[in-house]
């Protein structure tokens, strides 16, 4: 009986309408990733803003998680000509595509938008001897066994540190990049001081930081960040601008005026005030670009992704 | 201590509003209800609720999801007792137990063990987490691999000495397990291994369907192949519905010692319930006055593993609140659930928002009562399950599995190897070899080589580095004279079993 | 780790087996193990190499490998000794029944062609299925009660998780209908 009651709350919970003022596009909104996750989260708030504001009704987002999301992106492929299907991607699926030799690329689904994103950094522990960025590159020229921490082998991370030590002239098939399973781990490696530095999003650190606990040498944005009192690599001498972006792809075979659609409905999404509070609470950079300008950057950074993986020495 | 007491105190009269202990009822009852199934626990019920709950207050919702996460390890035991099938990976050894005294008809005193046990460690450990968390946490994350890699060493020696006939067949299981746990994409180098080409193993095959395949299907399997004609066709229940003098008196020294280590291990990064419900389990065995009930339905092996269990759920949130730092699957879905409102745990939260961590920390305390109050008067209600005929018992407890299964990752594939762990199972329990060791090695094999490579990465190769900390000398050690110290006593006094 | 030499804790009982020949089962299984080791030792010579790591990724696959052949070939060289594994002892079954590998087939042919229905015909259908061909196995043979039951099962399940969880379970069959 207990069972019931639990049920019957769990239903008046779930059942939160949302105002009906919604047109008639309908949209179902696959996360490629388990519940909780980067990827679901966006899924997620995208779905109560497009509710709320009625650009879309029904929203309706289901998971399929697996590899990186390509076990999702080989579906989406198969749903060729659905108008009314999305998936959330983003920069670490480009990375699995290479990693996992998927059958399925990019090139073969529609890009419609990208939404939001994150940028990374590197942070020492306070009582590391590295000052600066320049400090610690010529700490690491000098010795590049130097433990570098971070998450799983070939994503952002560590593409990141692959882009630091290209740019400060260490060698890339010679780094020590120590992977952990979760941004948790990081933290913890470098807090323990068993790392000489970590690199996670700015998110993870950002508490740490703030308490004096970890000392940021440098974010991977191109511009100085409002609210964020770390400098950039790019303003001390080394040309690396990464952000751990997310965004929507639809499936392929699609029409001009499908595309058109739900181009339209993610300009509405960004555009809305209840959009722009989301991404303030949840402390999302907004890397909003969409239609052909998106297409271009897409193939770019595959191109990109591409190149790093094969100095790491993932991909051949 | 002083301020800790008064911030407590202000943190009652936040939890304590009727609406607020309402959402905590609700947690604890659907924290129950989903930990009973196998594969959906708090983590995945936290998550899905994550975007239903953005418009409630914070304090709020944190009370009701620190409701749903201890309901979950309450849901979690009693699944594992009546119906063997653990659905979460802390309450396997619960089973092994428990479910043997289920099937004695003693399933109530098992159920009022786990709950009463539970509830201790969940008080205890949230009382440490009161007053003692800062320190705790500074602790935990100094904790080097090489000694997390060595405390495995430990679970894996006394477990596959402790499990079946023989060690030669604990053995063979235990590597069964660890090949298993080998299958997917190596986090540390990003390469597949044993994957066969196929993109749904590139993540691993997930434990539960490992767990279920060989507890719940390989028996059904087996018990269908040899079914008993002759006898009732339900088990009997004891007449006594709850837990007898005896019961109380082989119950608490277990409960007390599965805390003192299931706790540190929560706030261990990457430390885990399952070590100490292993190694709770070994312990209470060796120390227990009746060592040969064990395997046949001990009460000691239900009460300190279930107590471990709980105690590293309350430990988990220590390193999640101070340092925000997020130690298992559930802490790092409510570390998504504390930036969903734009709040980021750590050093300052408690200074930022004290109002908010305090409601927590006085809801876990009401949390407890609440489970208690829920689940002890249930036990023997929860018991009359097995009066179910047992060609309905069983055929449930397969739909049942089926559906936590597929849940998983909605794909049929999850349910084909569901099925060859089943049959597996069947074969393990045909040719004697014990289940145990492989569950073990496949939730326990990852870990230890992530710690074991990630040790010798972060020394650049050198292996003296399992030498370097006293703590992880003293483990291997440990290890060492448990594989060793009772072969020598046995030579020693060869006849005096 | 030195093995076998371990004895179990506490001490098992002391009853060494009847000599009562070679068990061909047995053998089969023993053999079973080691062709195990061997397939896993050739998998782990495909692992590629990857990044620049102190310990690569074929380390703990050889050791794992090596260990189940050696284990494996222990268990052989006790098997051919005379050795046999006594099926274990479930609070359900009969130790002296002579095991019948019909009721184990239905319910795995149940909960397989289940499985494949599952996503066609929905998953009540499905798991309907599947709970139909254990009880049935189990002795249960008022097919109309326990076809009933089945559905109403399967239905109930269905419901919560859908309804209470918001799980996404394939419809099939009652596509509109629920």
């Amino acid at each position: 009986m207990n069972v019931k009651t639990a049920a019957l709350a769990l239903s008046v919970l779930l059942s939160t309408a949302a105002p009906a003022t919604a047109q008639n596009l309908n949209l179902r909104v696959m996360a490629p990733a388990s519940p909780g996750g980067g990827w679901d989260q966006t899924s997620r708030a995208l779905q109560t803003v497009m509710q709320d504001e009625g650009i879309a009704k029904p929203v309706q987002v289901f998971n399929v998680p697996g590899a990186g999301g390509t076990i999702g992106l080989a579906q989406l492929y198969n749903s060729r000509g659905d108008g009314n299907l999305l998936m959330t991607m983003g920069l670490v699926m480009v990375g699995a595509i290479q990693t996992n030799s998927s059958k399925v690329d990019l090139s073969r689904v529609t890009p419609i938008a990208r939404l939001t994103g994150e940028y990374e950094v590197i942070v020492v522990p306070a009582s590391s001897p590295h000052k600066t960025l320049a400090d610690l590159a010529a700490a690491w020229k000098a010795n590049p066994a130097l433990a570098f921490a971070g998450g799983s082998a070939g994503g952002t991370d560590h593409m990141l540190v692959g882009l630091f030590a290209k740019a400060a002239g260490v060698d890339t098939r010679k780094m020590n990049y120590v992977p952990f399973s979760g941004g948790g781990e990081t933290l913890a490696a470098v807090l323990g001081n068993q790392v000489a530095a970590g690199v996670a999003g700015y998110g993870e650190f950002e508490a740490q930081i703030k308490a004096g606990k970890l000392r940021a040498l440098g974010i991977s944005a191109a511009k100085a960040q409002t609210g964020i009192p770390v400098p950039t690599m790019k303003s001390q001498g080394f040309n690396v601008d990464l952000a751990n972006w997310r965004g929507i792809v639809a499936p392929p075979g699609i029409s001009g005026s499908q595309k058109a659609t739900l181009v339209s409905a993610m300009d509405k999404l960004h555009a809305s005030k209840a959009w722009k509070d989301t991404l303030k609470t949840r402390n999302w950079t907004d890397l909003y670009m969409s239609g052909s300008r998106f297409d271009v950057f897409l193939k770019l950074e595959a191109v990109r992704t591409r190149e790093i993986l094969k100095d790491i020495g993932l991909v051949k | 201590m002083i301020e800790a007491v008064t911030s407590l105190l202000a943190g009652f009269e936040t939890a304590l509003t009727p609406l607020n202990l309402l959402w905590a009822l609700i947690g604890v009852t659907l924290g129950t209800l989903v930990g009973v199934l196998p594969g959906i626990g708090p983590a995945l019920t936290v998550a899905l609720l994550l975007p239903v709950t953005a418009k409630l207050p914070p304090v709020s919702a944190f009370i009701m999801f620190a409701g749903i996460y201890y309901g979950g390890m309450f849901g979690g035991s009693t699944t594992s007792i009546l119906l063997n099938t653990p659905g979460e990976s802390s309450s396997i050894i619960t089973a092994l137990e428990g479910n043997k005294m289920a099937r004695k008809g003693r399933a109530a005193a098992a159920l009022a063990t786990a709950a009463i046990g539970s509830f201790v460690a969940g008080t205890i450990g949230t009382i440490l987490l009161t007053f003692a968390a800062p320190a705790i946490a500074d602790v935990a994350v100094m904790i080097p691999p090489s000694a997390k890699f060595a405390l495995i060493m430990l679970a894996f020696v006394t477990i596959s000495a402790t499990f079946g006939a023989s060690p030669l067949r604990g053995l063979i299981s235990l590597f069964l397990g660890l090949s298993i746990g080998l299958i997917g994409t190596d986090l540390q180098s990003g390469q597949a291994r044993f994957t066969l080409g196929r993109p749904e193993l590139l993540d691993g095959i997930e434990f539960v369907t490992v767990v279920i395949g060989l507890f719940a299907v390989g028996e059904t399997l087996f018990v269908a192949s040899r079914l008993r004609k002759d006898k009732a066709n339900v088990i009997k229940l004891d007449g006594n519905a709850s837990m007898t003098r005896e019961d109380w008196r082989r119950s608490w020294k277990p409960w007390l010692r599965g805390t003192a280590l299931g706790f540190p291990f929560g706030a261990i990064p990457a430390g885990g319930a399952e070590i100490p419900t292993f190694l709770s389990y070994t312990l209470e065995r060796r120390l227990s006055k009746h060592p040969e009930e064990f395997g046949k339905g001990a009460i000691e092996g239900v009460a300190g593993p279930e107590a471990a269990n709980n105690a590293s759920a309350a430990g988990v949130l220590v390193p999640l609140l101070t340092l925000g730092l997020p130690t298992s699957a559930t802490a790092a879905i409510l570390l998504a659930a504390f930036q969903q409102y734009g709040l980021q745990p750590g050093p300052l939260l408690f200074v930022t928002n004290g109002e908010l961590v305090w409601g927590l920390i006085a809801s876990l305390y009401i949390g407890n009562v609440m489970l208690l109050a829920l689940n002890l008067p249930l036990a023997p209600v929860w018991a009359r399950l097995l009066l179910i005929p047992r060609p309905f018992l069983y055929a449930g407890i397969l739909v049942f599995s089926t559906v936590g299964v597929y849940s998983l990752n909605n794909s049929v594939f999850d349910l084909i190897l569901l099925a060859i762990f089943g049959v597996i199972g069947y074969g393990m329990r045909r040719f004697d070899f014990p289940v145990t060791p492989a569950i073990i090695g496949v939730i326990l094999g990852p870990v230890a080589e992530s710690q074991f490579r990630t040790a010798l990465q972060q020394s650049n190769g050198d292996p003296t580095i399992f030498l370097q900390s006293p703590l992880t000398v003293c483990i291997l050690l440990t290890a060492l004279a448990a594989l060793i110290v009772p072969a020598i006593l046995k030579a020693r006094a060869p006849r005096r079993v | 780790m030195s093995d076998s030499t371990v004895p179990p804790i506490p001490p098992a009982p002391a009853a060494p087996s009847e000599r009562r020949g070679l068990s061909v089962p047995d053998l089969l299984v023993a053999l079973g193990v080691v062709l195990l080791g061997a397939l896993l030792l050739a998998g782990t010579l495909r692992i590629p190499f990857g990044i620049n790591a102190v310990v690569g990724p074929r380390v703990v696959p050889l050791i794992v490998s090596v260990g189940t052949l050696l284990l494996g070939t222990l268990l052989t060289v006790n098997v051919l000794r005379g050795g046999r594994a006594e099926p274990a002892a479930e609070e359900d079954t009969d130790p002296d029944a002579q095991p019948d590998l019909r009721q184990p087939g239905l319910i795995l042919g149940g909960f397989l062609l289940g499985a494949a229905l599952l996503q066609p015909l929905g998953f009540v259908i499905g798991t309907a299925l599947m709970y139909f061909s254990v009880g049935f196995a189990f002795g249960e043979r008022r097919a109309p009660l326990l076809a009933g039951v089945a559905l109403a099962v399967a239905l109930v399940t269905y419901v919560v998780f859908t309804r209470g969880l918001g799980l996404t379970l394939p419809a099939g069959l009652l596509r509109g209908v629920l």
